[in-house]
């Protein structure tokens, strides 16, 4: 799975890589169970600090998506929780978006439209 | 002359390797990677006939360029002054490096103008793409395939050292050990180009994790058969240095078989690495991310932000560092230092070859001086005083080996290890003894040799 990072974006290092592995999980890009690189690893490939990526993991780990030890490193997890609700920070997020399409004119329909679109993964 | 041609075999083969790298650059490895002289475009921009004429001019400049430089350093062989011959080396390789580095820069300075000019370069395009599937997961060296060549290259100097292949070459052993040294900087080279990322070439993790396998394949097998060639040289020294006058028997040959065969191996390598791109072009379907503000003239990498200390090189053909890290820094300083070591042992070699020796008697003491004193020895010390109208045979062991002048540490059949301060286009010589070790001296020419032997033959007598 690639990654893709900016370090122009206003989006901290971290979350970028946070947000693009829980979408490669979401689109099956990483399955259940599959390795992923040990933190130094990854910051020895992206040339960032080991720190930032190890923040990434600790909140992917926090929030389900994956399972770390000391002896095998990161994986995914077999299976997610089932909140069947978005988490509060994603909440935000949404709102953030919604307001977004609003102020540029976004018909609700629309609006739905791409969500819909976006949920099944289109492009 | 023989000097004068190991100097040339050195040194000529920088104006080739500079040549074709950087004809590779602009050529195959740009189709390959969008990367034109340094600057990212897409193939339709590459095809605008403002960048198509960026090209060909630049192509036209170093078939110029290595036209004249091809040429140049053949007469200078004729130079019958080794220091200026030297100063000239020095020069030419300087100029070549200069130039060829000046018309990349140029052209790469072209094309970002036209860039910016018609709009072509865009925010969003600015990114790292990095693949999870093979990040710090895909290795191909390691020790046991460099250990064979390591101790073949290890065994020379050790055996040289400990008198195996007799005394002569116990004096050569750190000169062999220096040459078995480069066989460990392959080793290094090979794990250093290992841990390099690999470029994402594509959306699909199958195809990267293939390529970057194919591409650290390449290098390891770059390496290793480099090293094992290194060690055959290093071993091919000891029949070289072993035998009286062997430099035109063995080592030349040797070098420059050692040179031409590591040259093969660039060129192949190169190949093999633009075959592979071609291989994989219908798959590359991942424009590489826009960083050329972060290229320097379109090769020199300066990135605050990446902690990388060395990275694979603009056009991927080897690695580059990054001038923005402590690493980086203290490299360019070691290389701005090492040209001015250059420019200052041109100096150095052009004073020794020009200032003439002196012998003389002053002080109750033999006096020999060139520069500064070198000896200075009491002359009631002096022992088994001899006037020589003939040198012995002799081999360098450390010092000086000019047409005009022998200084140093030298080894002459039959008496051993000597000391050496004489200019050897005289006719007369004085030999005598001095703590035990044996010393070969003259003046600047013979009437100073002749006038130091009255004085010391006065002061025995």
């Amino acid at each position: 799975m690639v990654i893709i990072l900016n370090d122009d974006s206003d989006v901290p290092v971290y979350l970028q890589i946070r947000n693009q592995i829980v979408m490669g999980i979401s689109d099956g890009k990483l399955k259940a169970g599959e390795r992923l690189p040990t933190v130094r690893a990854l910051a020895d490939e992206i040339g960032i600090n080991s720190m930032t990526v190890n923040k990434a993991y600790q909140m992917l780990k926090q929030e389900g998506y994956i399972l770390t030890d000391t002896r095998n490193g990161a994986r995914v997890r077999e299976s997610f929780p089932r909140r069947e609700e978005l988490s509060s920070r994603a909440r935000e997020e949404l709102r953030r978006i919604i307001s977004e399409a609003k102020l540029s004119g976004m018909s609700r329909e629309d609006f739905f439209r791409e969500c819909s679109r976006c949920f099944e993964g289109e492009e | 002359m023989g000097i004068k041609i190991i100097l040339m075999i050195c040194i000529y083969p920088v104006l080739f390797i500079l040549h074709f790298a950087l004809k590779y650059q602009a050529d195959s490895s740009a189709r390959a990677r969008r990367i034109y002289f340094g600057v990212k475009l897409t193939a339709e921009q590459a095809a605008a006939p403002e960048v198509r004429k960026v090209s060909g001019d630049y192509n036209r400049l170093l078939g110029i360029l290595l036209a004249v430089f091809a040429v140049l350093p053949l007469p200078a062989l004729f130079i019958p002054w080794f220091s200026v011959y030297f100063t000239f080396q020095m020069l030419w390789m300087f100029a070549v490096i200069a130039g060829y580095l000046l018309a990349f820069v140029s052209a790469n300075g072209k094309l970002k103008q036209i860039k910016r000019e018609k709009g072509w370069r865009r925010e969003e395009e600015r990114y790292l793409a990095v693949e999870l599937k093979s990040a710090g997961m895909i290795r191909k060296v390691n020790f046991r395939q460099f250990a064979l060549p390591i101790l073949v290259s290890a065994a020379a100097p050790a055996g040289s050292f400990a008198g195996l292949f007799g005394e002569r070459l116990r004096d050569m052993s750190v000169a062999i050990g220096s040459f078995a040294c480069c066989t460990v900087l392959f080793y290094a080279a090979a794990v250093w180009l290992d841990r390099l990322p690999v470029r994402v070439i594509s959306t699909e993790s199958e195809i990267n994790v293939n390529y970057a396998r194919a591409q650290k394949q390449l290098w390891k097998n770059f390496w290793q058969r480099g090293a094992w060639l290194n060690a055959l040289y290093t071993v091919c020294m000891i029949p070289a240095f072993g035998r009286a006058g062997g430099l035109w028997g063995i080592f030349l040959p040797a070098s420059a078989l050692y040179l031409a065969a590591q040259l093969i191996l660039l060129v192949r390598l190169l190949k093999k690495k633009k075959d592979l791109d071609v291989l994989y072009a219908g798959h590359m379907d991942m424009e590489p991310g826009d960083d050329d503000d972060k290229w320097a003239g379109g090769m020199f990498y300066y990135n605050p932000r990446d902690r990388h200390t060395f990275v694979q090189s603009r056009d991927g053909s080897g690695s580059t560092c990054n001038l923005a890290r402590p690493g980086g820094k203290i490299l360019m300083v070691f290389c701005g230092m090492c040209v001015l070591l250059a420019l200052f042992s041109c100096v150095w070699v052009m004073l020794t070859e020009f200032t003439p020796i002196r012998l003389e008697v002053r002080e109750e003491r033999l006096i020999a001086s060139q520069l500064k004193q070198d000896y200075a020895i009491p002359l009631v010390s002096v022992q088994e005083p001899a006037l020589l109208k003939e040198l012995p045979s002799f081999s360098k062991v450390s010092g000086t080996g000019m047409d005009t002048l022998l200084r140093g540490t030298f080894r002459v059949p039959e008496e051993g290890r000597c000391q050496l301060f004489l200019n050897p286009q005289n006719t007369v010589f004085i030999r005598f003894e001095y703590g035990g070790t044996i010393y070969y001296m003259s003046g600047g020419n013979d009437e100073e040799t002749l006038e130091a032997w009255n004085a010391l033959g006065f002061s025995q007598n």
